[in-house]
């Protein structure tokens, strides 16, 4: 293993007690100071990635290292450069947040008041009232805030946008996108459904489905290895029989072709040219269709409309 | 991960955790203290240290479920399991702080006993009229006044600390006492078994309370050992609560039984002394 990896995962398998197999032989691989990405529908196993990752479940099989490290066996020093937001809000209810300072303060070594009082103000979440008086986004925000101000090295954030609305999610984005510049070579691991507010923090993903990685990838990478191509033919459409290398998906309506098309990041589109007449426009995929194509299955065949 | 240890040897209560579990359980302990002052002028005239066992066991039954099961039942465990604190850390802290406010004044009353403090306190205010201090109290009353509330207390502690979802915790009370009523009642029968004779038998509570003393020792190492292991739940809804209702319904059966048993001797004793 790397020290340039923050999270490390090799054949992990786990299987709920009722049978429900959530993970499947899964491999990942986090390196520092990155922004991480993990994507996947419900049921793709996750939060069990997380969980286990911190020690909250337990795998039947495989390896889970953070920062080198299985979480269980690691010393306190080591835990406390790892902080976790869960999907759901767990702090205590009957504290306010500030109850939390002191303890926080004890057990994480870099923790930053400072930052923690600059942080529940951005997010707007009151320091003094009992957190379970507050509304569900706002507790969602509360753990943001401690998050953040323990001066993880490692944060892992389980949908962490979700409960919150268009300004709380634009001020996270902002303090990701802070934490991620600051220089301190922190390693963000988030698991959302939120691929629009993804897209705008993250330098690499993973697309999980049904307990597997199906990809990482940088994000450009990613999102340069797909195209959409509409294709203009002159007369009554593309020649029959007519297709080109790499198409992932393709219909046809009248004499306009819309395609995707899978290619080499920065290379030309190959077998469109040969077409005498024929106009062609590009256009980059975003975040949301390139995750789709991909839980589609990619090995799917190509459909044709019916004209 | 090869050379890596399997758990740091720490302190067995974190300071900071036992700080801020005190700030939290503030009402609990609070309350204990003073229920505890509130009684120790009436030690004068119950002057018998299972009034304490009664308190104390009292207590034990709120504090056990409370400081074992509130992290389940407000949803808070997974906050807590995923600091930095061992989880082993975390379960005996807890465990630490309800046995220790349990001790400290359980001690402190029987000291007052031993000692005749509140015949003393009472007869700085007022003219008792008591000359003669009390004689000590015999040696098992102290014992089961210590003994029954720890034990109350660990079992309760142990049943709260491994509910899984907030339905399933609220029985950590039905759960702790099971055990504890079945060493009771176990105890009593076997007294009975050994000792009776023709002529009758006089339970001596000795067995039970060896039995109540000892037995959450290992309990209590078991439940720290496998609470390193511990894992969130994951399944919740319907099927969580039916089990969980079947289970409060089979173990209330069981403790009628053994409460029944326990009693047969007794009656015995009663109807044919």
């Amino acid at each position: 293993m790397s020290q340039q990896e923050a999270v490390t995962i090799r054949d992990l398998h786990k299987t709920y007690p009722k049978g429900a197999r959530a993970l499947r032989g899964l491999e990942l691989t986090v390196e520092r100071g990155r922004v991480f990405g993990l994507i996947g529908p419900n049921g793709a196993g996750k939060t069990t990635v997380l969980k286990i990752l911190l020690d909250l479940l337990e795998p039947d099989r495989g390896e889970a290292l953070v920062l080198g490290l299985p979480f269980r066996k690691a010393p306190r020093s080591h835990r406390a450069r790892i902080a976790y937001i869960p999907q759901s809000p767990s702090l205590p209810p009957d504290l306010p947040l500030e109850g939390l300072f002191p303890l926080l303060e004890a057990l994480y070594p870099r923790w930053d008041p400072r930052l923690a009082r600059e942080a529940a103000q951005r997010l707007e979440v009151p320091l003094d009232r009992p957190l379970g008086t507050l509304s569900r986004g706002i507790q969602h925000r509360a753990s943001l805030v401690a998050a953040f101000a323990t001066g993880a090295e490692l944060l892992l954030l389980d949908e962490p946008a979700a409960g919150l609305d268009p300004i709380g999610r634009r001020a996270f984005r902002d303090m990701v996108v802070e934490l991620a510049s600051s220089g301190e070579g922190r390693t963000l691991l988030i698991s959302t459904h939120l691929l629009e507010d993804l897209e705008k923090v993250a330098d690499r993903v993973g697309i999980m489905k049904q307990g597997k990685m199906l990809a990482q990838a940088d994000l450009e990478d990613l999102r340069g290895a797909y195209r959409k191509v509409q294709a203009v033919f002159p007369g009554q459409g593309p020649p029959p029989g007519f297709r080109p290398p790499g198409c992932l998906r393709f219909q046809v309506s009248g004499p306009v072709v819309h395609a995707v098309v899978r290619c080499a990041p920065g290379k030309d589109l190959e077998g469109w040219t040969p077409v005498p007449g024929v106009r062609i426009q590009e256009y980059p995929l975003d975040l949301e269709e390139v995750v789709l194509l991909l839980l589609e299955g990619k090995e799917r065949e190509p459909e044709e409309a019916v004209p | 991960m090869k050379g890596a240890p399997d758990f740091e040897w720490t302190r067995p209560a974190d300071p900071a955790l036992l700080r801020f579990l005190i700030r939290r359980h503030k009402s609990l302990l609070l309350g204990w203290a003073c229920s505890w002052a509130l009684l120790f002028p009436l030690l004068q005239f119950f002057h018998d240290p299972w009034g304490l066992a009664v308190a104390g066991g009292l207590f034990a039954l709120f504090a056990g479920p409370a400081l074992g099961a509130a992290e389940v039942m407000e949803g808070s465990e997974e906050f807590f399991l995923s600091l930095p604190l061992p989880k082993r850390t975390f379960f005996s802290t807890r465990y630490l702080l309800g046995l220790l406010s349990l001790l400290l004044l359980l001690c402190a009353g029987l000291a007052l006993f031993q000692w005749n403090l509140p015949q003393k306190a009472w007869s700085l205010v007022v003219e008792t009229g008591f000359t003669e201090p009390y004689p000590p109290p015999r040696t098992i009353a102290p014992a089961g006044a210590l003994i029954i509330p720890f034990s109350l207390y660990t079992f309760t502690f142990l049943a709260g600390t491994f509910f899984k979802t907030p339905n399933s915790a609220r029985n950590a009370l039905l759960a702790g006492c099971l055990p504890a009523a079945v060493l009771a009642g176990g105890g009593f029968y076997v007294e009975y078994l050994l000792f009776a004779t023709k002529d009758g038998w006089r339970p001596t509570g000795w067995l039970p309370l060896i039995l109540l003393g000892l037995f959450p020792i290992p309990l209590l190492a078991a439940g720290w050992a496998a609470y390193g292991r511990k894992e969130l739940d994951r399944a919740r809804g319907h099927g969580v609560a039916r089990k969980t209702s079947l289970v409060k319904v089979l173990a209330f059966l069981l403790l009628l039984f053994f409460l029944f048993m326990a009693s047969i001797p007794i009656l015995r004793v009663l109807i044919n002394p």
